[in-house]
């Protein structure tokens, strides 16, 4: 049975119409918040509305109203922000949310009369995500979730869009809960005008798990994605010495172009209730910077 | 192309002291001096100089005179270089702009003050390593003056998604320059 589902997975990715085409560079790759990213990018256990990007079935810890903002800069340039928002409906949770990463003065450049490469103007890049879930209770225990998306991306006379859907399912069991999605279900591509080739949004398989002890959590994940059936893993932990703090460990795995590699990840949050605060480190892969930085800061159950 | 000009007199003057390494502000008089240098972005108001004799080059942004070349500096100070310093001088570029890397790839193009064995490497706007290539010293992509070194699907092996790329110019263990392009696949 096992056997047959996971087969069924496999040829749902690689009979996709997208596997000619380049993959899109999705920015939720860089993670979500800086929870998530200090457990080791391990998707669908945060308790904000920020589960908007992770898994929409999550979305059932927002008990009354959640906001969640999210930010960091890469090579002191590349800035990158989300935002999202939840509320509690009575007939199950909705939530929004909307991240985006932006360079700008690009240079644009031209030929001199002398043959040379010179710098003519400057433009911009954005490239952003809207999401929309709604997230239903089935039984107390047993949380379901559906989400939409809509990528766009633009840079200088070039526009690209497309649509997404995600699917979840989350579970809570005593001391363990388990997280399960699917993300980009539809398998749409971006489409860019003005002669840019399109690009395939991937579908992304993740199954995670957190186990509950004392003052220690013990997350794990395992993340299939299209194009080569690439199977990442992740794992981390909380210790959690007092009520409102806690410290984070992850190690994880991330595919770049057709390379899996890894990471080590560290985190602090402090949970004061309504409002939350959290903070993440990584080795950095960029010459001369020792290190990544992650901030996040939610409020929860308004 | 080089250009020869006699110039009568010039005059840059910005405000502090005359040095041989990376000048920020300085004051300088030259007459009756004849200059050769290359240049690049002519147009009617101003001009970018590479000026250059044995000893130093002036890189910056100028105003031209046709009868006296009375060079006033523009926008930032022009950089005083000494070309016995191993130095990337100006900003390093690529065209066009963006690359369209699914229809022959694009170009960088940066200018070295000498000889210099430059580690070129492109990370992508999640500052992950993308590519990585040393140019050896005298050779395309490490030789003193104006350097083309080719960025394309041949060199990276792999379609690069629509997006913003940074690249460094590595030197001697230092940062000697970076830019950042973009690419569309």
């Amino acid at each position: 049975m096992k056997k047959t589902i996971l087969t069924s997975l496999i040829l749902l990715l690689i009979s996709s119409p997208g596997f000619a085409l380049t993959e899109t560079f999705l920015i939720q790759s860089i993670g979500t918040s800086a929870k998530m990213i200090g457990i080791g990018n391990i998707e669908g256990f945060d308790s904000s509305s920020a589960s908007v990007f992770e898994n929409p079935a999550s979305l059932y810890a927002v008990k009354t109203l959640s906001a969640s903002v999210f930010s960091t800069t890469f090579l002191d340039d590349a800035g990158y922000f989300n935002a999202s928002i939840g509320w509690n409906t009575g007939y199950g949770n909705v939530a929004i949310g909307f991240m985006q990463a932006s360079v700008n003065g690009i240079p644009d450049t031209g030929i001199d009369p002398f043959g040379e490469v010179t710098q003519i103007g400057a433009f911009n890049f954005e490239d952003s995500v809207a999401k929309l879930a709604y997230q239903y209770s089935l039984l107390d225990h047993i949380h379901l979730g559906v989400g939409a998306s809509y990528f766009s991306k633009s840079l200088k006379q070039l526009q690209g869009n497309g649509f997404g859907m995600d699917v979840g399912i989350f579970g809570t069991f005593d001391a363990f809960e388990i997280s399960a999605s699917i993300k980009n279900i539809l398998n749409q591509n971006i489409s860019y005008t003005d002669g840019g080739e399109d690009e395939f949004i991937p579908i992304q398989i993740l199954l995670g798990g957190r186990y509950k002890l004392n003052q220690i959590d013990v997350y794990g994940q395992l993340k299939l994605t299209e194009k080569n059936n690439r199977l990442t893993s992740s794992v981390g932990l909380t210790y959690r010495p007092i009520d409102i703090f806690y410290l984070s460990a992850g190690y994880k795995e991330f595919t770049v172009l057709n390379e899996i590699r890894n990471n080590i990840v560290l985190g602090l949050g402090l949970e004061l209730g309504l409002l939350n605060v959290y903070f993440a480190y990584e080795d950095s892969e960029v010459f001369k910077q020792d290190s990544q930085y992650y901030f996040s800061i939610s409020i929860n159950n308004l | 192309m080089l250009k020869s000009f006699h110039i009568r007199h010039v005059i840059i003057s910005i405000l502090s002291t005359f040095l041989f390494l990376s000048i920020q502000c300085y004051a300088l008089t030259i007459e009756d001096i004849d200059i050769l240098f290359t240049t690049n972005q002519v147009n009617q108001d101003n001009i970018n100089l590479f000026v250059s004799n044995a000893k130093f080059a002036l890189f910056g942004s100028f105003q031209l005179n046709d009868s006296n070349l009375a060079i006033n500096a523009i926008d930032d100070p022009p950089e005083f270089i000494a070309l016995s310093q191993p130095k990337v001088i100006g900003t390093p570029l690529a065209h066009p702009s963006p690359i369209l890397f699914s229809k022959g790839g694009g170009v960088i193009t940066y200018n070295l003050s000498l000889d210099m064995e430059i580690d070129f490497r492109v990370y992508n706007m999640a500052g992950q390593q993308i590519y990585q290539h040393v140019f050896p010293e005298a050779s395309n992509g490490g030789r003193s003056g104006y350097n083309i070194i080719p960025f394309s699907m041949a060199e990276v092996g792999y379609p690069l998604p629509t997006s913003v790329y940074y690249f460094f110019l590595i030197y001697d263990g230092e940062i000697a320059a970076r830019g950042k392009m973009a690419v569309i696949r």
